[in-house]
């Protein structure tokens, strides 16, 4: 076994430094589609954490608690669901979005939007909830308080976003059941592993998984460089 | 543009979960000068000072600005004529002058003119060289002068300060009261307060809250030669801070 990590390791290193396009178009596809997701995420994500961190509203308690549920929804159990949405004969099976990168990206969208939602809460909730009250006193208008306060909470927002793109991008389930995994179309990292590892390339398998790691690590620094600019 | 000079309160309640904060205010401030809300704590001065503001809608009652009822659409574009300075000084999480220029930036003002009044209300404020500091790293009265001056940056037609010298040391307090008699030459200041000294120094006119209740209203005198027992009471120290600070 000790050797078949350090072949993994080798293996990794020759990948990475060779510039396989193949590898790199499976680790381009994986960022790819993983941040579109979070993107959608983003999107609709934040404005629903705005809006249930700073309105009373009635059920505000419930929408928590169902976002906080959903932090733990296995992934196997989603990409059925939407397996059987997709399917050509489910209801959202006119958009032929079963086995294509677009089914993926959904999937992880909805996938990490109580993650994006229950930790953007958690920290504009933090937030002074006299900001708002400042910024209004200043000549905000509603929005503008609201975005002023999210400024506040960017620390907690921006590790939302990062642990949202981590989940999206290191899941398989969803990648699995509603890719398909084909070559070249909605092949990424977790289903390359997965498949390899199947076919007994160990190695490869650790190689990639290697990769997968050091996507992450790229991105979420990248991440940390775009929130000190923000916070500049 | 007509600056706002007259504000009304007629009827004003407001309740928090039952509980009575303000109890059928009736007020009217409608010339320069500064307005002194005086009163023990909890006596209702920053619920007064928040619905004064625009910040919260009474439970009952009618808020005139100019002669005008407040309704829920003029709550906006009014809020952008007056400003107000909380006493537990809140302040955005960036550089002094990031927090002075934010007023600024929200209404668009060119950028020249946007640096020639921070400079000239930092100068006045004592905050020169402190423009690249992160808030965090001043002291508590530094902070609430930064507090002061992105407040009077937008030159407001109305100043409203919640106990703006409270917990400051004599010198901040000094510098503090200075620019709001300067400020009240031209302009309206409302101020709460519950140390009489300091509404002596600053007051042009006194309003005296106990327990949700405005009790008396006038000239400073109402607290020289109070009538009410409970001004009486306050006034020489008994039920509030009246004469623990100077």
């Amino acid at each position: 076994m000790n050797s078949e990590i350090i072949n993994g390791l080798i293996e990794a290193l020759r990948l990475i430094f060779s510039g396989s396009s193949i590898v790199n178009d499976i680790a381009i596809r994986s960022i790819y589609i993983s941040g579109l997701a979070t993107v959608l995420a983003v999107s609709w994500g934040i404005p629903l954490a705005m809006l249930v961190s700073f309105r009373e509203f009635t059920g505000k308690n419930v929408i928590k608690g169902v976002f906080n549920i959903g932090l733990g929804l296995p992934t196997v159990t989603l990409g059925l669901l939407l397996y059987l949405l997709f399917s050509r004969s489910g209801p959202l099976g006119i958009f032929g979005l079963l086995y294509s990168p677009s089914g993926i990206i959904m999937g992880q969208a909805i996938l990490i939007t109580p993650i994006m939602v229950s930790f953007s809460v958690s920290a504009l909730e933090a937030v002074n909830p006299d900001i708002r009250e400042l910024a209004k006193t200043l000549g905000a208008s509603d929005i503008q308080a609201s975005v002023a306060a999210l400024k506040e909470g960017v620390k907690g927002v921006s590790l939302a976003v990062a642990g949202s793109f981590n989940r999206a991008v290191s899941e398989l389930g969803i990648a699995l059941m509603i890719g398909g995994n084909i070559r070249g179309l909605t092949r990424v990292l977790t289903t390359t592993i997965a498949l390899e590892s199947s076919r007994g390339e160990v190695a490869l398998s650790i190689a990639i998984a290697i990769i997968l790691i050091l996507t992450i690590t790229g991105v979420n620094f990248a991440m940390y460089l775009v929130k000190r600019i923000w916070l500049r | 543009m007509v600056a706002l000079k007259m504000i009304e309160l007629k009827g004003v309640s407001k309740k928090f979960d039952g509980i009575v904060a303000l109890k059928n205010i009736d007020l009217k401030l409608n010339s320069n000068g500064v307005y002194v809300i005086i009163g023990p704590s909890g006596a209702g001065k920053t619920t007064l000072l928040k619905i004064l503001a625009l910040l919260s809608k009474p439970t009952e009652g009618h808020i005139y600005y100019n002669d005008v009822e407040v309704d829920d659409k003029a709550i906006s574009p009014l809020r952008r004529r007056f400003t107000m300075v909380f006493q537990n000084t809140v302040l955005f999480n960036t550089t002094v002058y990031e927090n002075i220029a934010y007023g600024l930036k929200i209404r668009n003002l060119l950028k020249d003119e946007a640096v020639k009044r921070i400079r000239d209300v930092m100068e006045r404020l004592g905050l020169n060289g402190l423009e690249k500091r992160h808030v965090s790293k001043l002291s508590v009265g530094q902070q609430q002068r930064v507090s002061l001056a992105r407040a009077l940056v937008i030159e407001p037609d109305i100043l409203i300060l919640d106990e703006p010298t409270a917990n400051l040391d004599p010198e901040n307090t000094a510098v503090i009261e200075e620019e709001v008699l300067e400020f009240s030459k031209t302009k309206t200041v409302v101020m709460s307060t519950h140390n009489v000294r300091q509404t002596f120094r600053l007051a042009d006119r006194v309003a005296f809250l106990y327990g949700g209740l405005l009790i008396d209203q006038g000239k400073t005198s109402i607290l020289d030669d109070p009538v009410d027992e409970r001004v009486q009471r306050f006034v020489r120290g008994e039920t509030g801070y009246a004469l623990n600070h100077g």
